[in-house]
Parts: C-alpha cells; sequence; structure tokens
C-alpha cells in the first residue's frame, strides 16, 4: 500500500527529489519492482482515458453476429472454412451494407457539417453502470442496459439529450438554456433540478428528486404535465399515470425499478401524495401553468431522429380496463422479478419458490409484470426450464429452474 | 502464463473478450459507432469462416484479429470513399494501417479496467470514478465526500493495486 502511494505520487509528478530518487533506486533493485511499477503506470494512463470508452453490450452483439452467422450459414451448402464462396457472401452483405448506407452518411455528414455543428456521442452501458458529466456541468448516472446520445457540445440556446433506460440526472442550472431529455416515448424539459428517469420503448417513468419539471408525450409539448420535487409518474400508450412513492431513492446504481401494479386498475393509486391530485383521467391534464415552466422554446422542438423517436400512440381516450396491450413489458433483473412476484402472488395466494431454487439473480428477462402469473410463467418458460412442485395444490411452487442453452 | 493448450477458445470466448477493445480501436479511428459495430462484425465473420484453419488458442490471435480489424476498416473506409463523394479527410488510411499491434494494447487494458471495477467496495469506486471519470481531483474529492484527501489517496491506491491483481488475474498483465 505504501508502495503504490509512492508510485502514484512519483507518477503525478508531485514527489519530491528525494522521493523521485528513492522511486528509481527501487525500482532498479527487481524486476519484480520495475513490473509492478510499470503495471500501475499503465493503469494510470489508461484509466485517464477511461471517459473515451464505450462498452459495448457483448451478449447483444453476439446474438446479432450469430444471427448473421447462421444466415449466411444457410445460404450455402456446407461450412469450409475458407472456401471462397462463404467469403464472397459475408463481404457481398458487407458491401450492400456499406453501399446502403454510403447515400444515407452522405446526407448525414452534410448535415453534421450544415445544420448541426454538433457531433454526438453515444454510450451503450452493458453490465456497468456509467457515471458522467456533460460539458454544461449536468450529471448522469446512467445504470446498466441503458442507452444515452448527447452532443459533444450543447447548442447556443437549448440543450438536449436522448436516453432510452435508466439515469439519474442532475441538471446543471441554466435558465436561458432549457434541458430537454427525450426518451422513444416522452419528452421531459427542465430548468435545473435532479430527476430519476426510466424510460423504454413502452413507457417512461419519472422521478423528481428536486425542481419544477415538465414531461410530455413525445413531440406533443401541449399535453405536458408538471412535477414538482417528490412526484413520480410513468406514461405509457394508456397516458399518465401517478405513482408517487417515496421508495424511489435516487441510487448511483439503480436497478430497473420494477414499479409494481398492484392491480390492473390505474386509478387504485397507493398513497398519492395530496398535492398532485391525481386525475382519474391523467392525461387530459391542462395547459401546464404557466408561472412553472415557461412556455416551451420553439427551438427546442425536437430534431426527428430516424432511429429513436417512434410515433407515439396518442391514446387520449382513457380506457377503464387495461387491454394486454398496456400491460407494462421490460427488462427486469431475475432478483427483482422474482423478489416481485414473492411479493404480489405470496404462497397463499399462488406463487411459491421452493426452497434452495437457484437462479441467476443478474440475468435479465423480458416480461409482463402485470399479467397473470400463468401468463409470466410462461414467459419465464422462455428462458428457463422450471419444474413444479407437485406438494402445493391449485399454486405455483418451483422446485427448479435451470437457465436454457 | 497458460500459454500452453490450456485456454480452449472459441469463436465465441475471443469474440467476448475482444469485442470492446476492437470496437473503441475501430471507433476511435472512423468516429461512427455503427459502423464500427460493422467493421468488428465483420472481422468475426471472417474468423467464424476461418475456424478450423487457425488456431484460436495461438497466442498471436490478438494480433491476428486486429490485423483484421485494421484490413476490414481500411476496405470499409475505401469503399466509401469510392460510392460516395465524401471526402474522409481524418480518415487516413495510411496513418490506420502503420499503427503497431501493440498500441492498441490500451485499448484491452481500458475495457478490462472498466469491467474490473465492480471488484472495487463502493467507496473505493466512487472514489476511482469521481477521479478517472469525471476528473474531480483529490481535494476536490475530499471535500465532496466530506472525508480526508488522506483517506483519499488510500483508496486511490487501494484501486490501483486491486485493479492490478485483477488484471494479472485475466492475464493482461503477465
Amino acid at each position: 500500500m505504501e508502495t503504490l502511494q509512492l508510485i502514484l505520487k512519483y507518477l503525478s509528478g508531485k514527489a519530491s527529489q528525494d522521493d523521485r530518487k528513492a522511486m528509481e533506486t527501487w525500482m532498479s533493485e527487481s524486476n519484480d519492482n520495475k513490473s509492478l511499477f510499470e503495471d500501475i503506470k499503465s493503469i494510470d494512463e489508461q484509466s485517464n482515458s477511461l471517459q473515451n470508452i464505450n462498452l459495448i453490450d457483448t451478449d447483444v452483439e453476439w446474438n446479432a453476429f450469430m444471427s448473421k452467422v447462421n444466415s449466411s450459414e444457410s445460404a450455402k451448402v456446407i461450412d469450409l472454412p475458407t472456401n471462397g464462396k462463404v467469403k464472397n457472401l459475408s463481404t457481398n452483405v458487407f458491401r450492400r451494407r456499406v453501399a446502403l448506407s454510403a447515400a444515407a452518411s452522405l446526407i448525414l455528414i452534410l448535415g453534421a457539417i450544415f445544420l448541426f455543428p454538433n457531433k454526438f456521442k453515444e454510450i451503450h452501458t452493458g453490465d456497468m453502470p456509467f457515471a458522467m458529466t456533460l460539458d454544461d456541468g449536468t450529471k448522469i448516472d446512467l445504470a446498466a442496459n441503458s442507452y444515452l446520445k448527447y452532443p459533444l457540445e450543447f447548442a447556443t440556446s437549448a440543450r438536449e439529450i436522448f436516453i432510452n433506460g435508466t439515469a439519474k440526472i442532475d441538471i446543471a442550472k441554466d435558465p436561458s438554456k432549457p434541458f430537454t431529455i427525450k426518451s422513444p416515448l416522452t419528452g421531459v424539459e427542465v430548468l435545473g433540478t435532479t430527476i430519476d428517469l426510466e424510460a423504454s420503448d413502452d413507457a417512461s417513468t419519472l422521478g423528481v428528486i428536486e425542481g419544477n419539471v415538465s414531461m410530455f408525450p413525445a413531440g406533443k409539448k401541449s399535453e405536458a404535465m408538471l412535477l414538482k420535487t417528490g412526484d413520480i409518474v410513468r406514461y405509457t400508450s394508456a397516458g399518465f399515470e401517478v405513482l408517487t412513492e417515496p421508495e424511489v431513492v435516487p441510487e448511483p446504481e439503480p436497478e430497473p425499478e420494477v414499479v409494481p401494479e398492484p392491480e390492473p386498475e390505474p386509478e387504485v393509486v397507493p398513497e398519492p401524495e395530496p398535492e398532485v391530485v391525481p386525475e382519474p383521467e391523467p392525461e387530459v391534464v391542462p395547459e401546464p401553468e404557466p408561472e412553472v415552466v415557461p412556455e416551451p422554446e420553439p427551438e427546442v422542438v425536437p430534431e426527428p431522429e430516424p432511429e429513436v423517436v417512434p410515433e407515439p400512440e396518442p391514446e387520449v381516450v382513457p380506457e377503464p380496463e387495461p387491454e394486454v396491450e398496456e400491460i407494462p413489458r421490460g427488462k427486469f433483473k431475475m432478483g427483482t422479478f422474482i423478489d416481485y412476484l414473492k411479493k404480489t402472488h405470496p404462497e397463499k395466494d399462488n406463487f411459491k419458490l421452493k426452497g434452495g431454487v437457484k437462479y441467476d439473480k443478474n440475468d435479465t428477462i423480458n416480461v409482463s409484470i402485470s399479467a397473470p402469473l400463468s401468463t409470466i410463467l410462461k414467459q419465464l418458460e422462455e428462458k428457463y426450464i422450471i419444474e413444479y412442485s407437485d406438494d402445493c395444490d391449485g399454486c405455483f411452487e418451483i422446485k427448479s429452474m435451470i437457465r436454457k442453452k | 502464463m497458460s500459454l500452453e493448450n490450456t485456454k480452449n477458445n472459441t469463436v465465441e470466448s475471443l469474440f467476448k473478450q475482444y469485442y470492446n477493445p476492437l470496437y473503441n480501436f475501430v471507433n476511435s479511428k472512423i468516429r461512427n459507432s455503427e459502423d464500427a459495430k460493422e467493421v468488428v462484425q465483420d472481422v468475426f465473420v471472417k474468423l467464424w469462416n476461418a475456424k478450423g484453419k487457425i488456431d484460436l488458442d495461438s497466442p498471436t490471435i490478438k494480433s491476428y484479429l486486429y490485423t483484421m480489424a485494421r484490413n476490414t476498416m481500411i476496405d470499409a473506409i475505401r469503399k466509401k470513399r469510392d460510392q460516395s463523394d465524401v471526402d474522409i479527410d481524418n480518415l487516413d488510411a495510411g496513418s490506420i494501417a502503420t499503427d503497431d499491434g501493440d498500441a492498441l494494447d490500451p485499448y484491452i487494458i481500458r475495457t478490462e479496467i472498466m469491467k474490473s471495477l465492480s471488484i472495487l467496495k463502493p467507496k473505493t469506486r466512487q472514489i476511482f470514478k469521481l477521479n478517472k471519470l469525471q476528473g474531480y481531483t483529490y481535494e476536490e474529492i475530499a471535500t465532496h465526500m466530506e472525508i480526508s484527501v488522506r483517506t483519499v489517496e488510500d483508496n486511490m491506491s487501494r484501486a490501483y493495486g486491486l485493479l492490478r491483481q485483477e488484471l494479472k488475474k485475466n492475464e493482461i498483465f503477465s
């Protein structure tokens, strides 16, 4: 430990003359010393460049790779490693892609130069969360399996980023530049505040840790909903839903927050904070209060970004009976998900894990959490081989779960 | 250590080990995430098609992958240049081609550091990230976290020590 600190001091250039001398002597004493020094030096150098690294989820890429390989394998006759046919196939695929993207990238590059002086940077977190600070001082804690896109430099009149996933965002105050966070379904506009955002293609959940925020369906600022400190709101194709509950504590490394939908009865909001006044028909939230959020500046109108903004379902008509499609479906970690099941479907009800059932807590699974239990189990069975126990009458008791290959 | 036949690499294990280093290498040159992914995917398609013919456990597999990545990237740039009139001036294929294999290690080390951060204790990890990812000085971190500069230093050297162990374990360092 002592040695490490000396090395670090030496590397930072802050070591005294004597310390430097001692360090150099120490280094020349043995190869072990020398290699310890070299290792620490390269960790130091490389970790200073960590900001430039993007970690891509290799599992996702591997699956994409396998489907690519499999499709070219089925196209050819048999697996002959250096067979010219195979080669041609794969390079043709690549060539075609390049050709296709060439026209598009011409436009993109021109666009980048003339329309948007800003270059964008993208971050996909894999298994690891990622914390960063934007150039305006805004701090973003991006959870695992999330996506962030942001300009290297913000425009002069507005700040805008795109998030699909879970993030805690501490926005630097700058009243002259409203900060807009776009997601597949919603936009969130703020002037300076701290929020928790969980956004996917199906739902956006926003928790306001501090400050005033306006949240609106993508492209529809007129339907904005105003939120204050402590408010938690979810937006799905069914509209807004107030979920305010204090348990969403900002954790630097948030799990995908499983917001339990107790019953398919959207009006039965658990303990709503009085000031939010949960209107049963949430989307009908009228004109935003002018004094809180300044009328949206025209320049914040989201530039259409082809890959990101799927047209939101403008479901303005409130459906009292949730259709199957409205059930939030999302990726959850097995641990979180099983805990949720245990809570919502306790033994006396119909779900139980027999002692010692093992599963990978961090494995993610795509499920509709508020679907009927049997449907959920069916979804589980897509990924796991589940053995049920017979001991339990009229209820599901899981004896073992084995991840399918 | 285990340079002999103890590795049993598969295309999949190599993919998971080298995807991020290769991606970051290519992306640092062409500065286009999608194209970089495409290039790396194509490298592994080539590897897949050559399996059985090359030794996946060979100690030179790394330079083999990087060489393929370099060539694939240059091909991609050339083709793009031919098919559109875009002048990709900062994409000088010549300079990419002369890059020496050893210079590529940084991406492996960085990727590995990022992955290894999870072994650090939360506090140590936070301090390390504040310093290295967000650029705060030790003094700023000490003030922010209400601890002494000495504690920050202790945590940093602990982080370095643990990271080194981890990198050794994964044979990044010999």
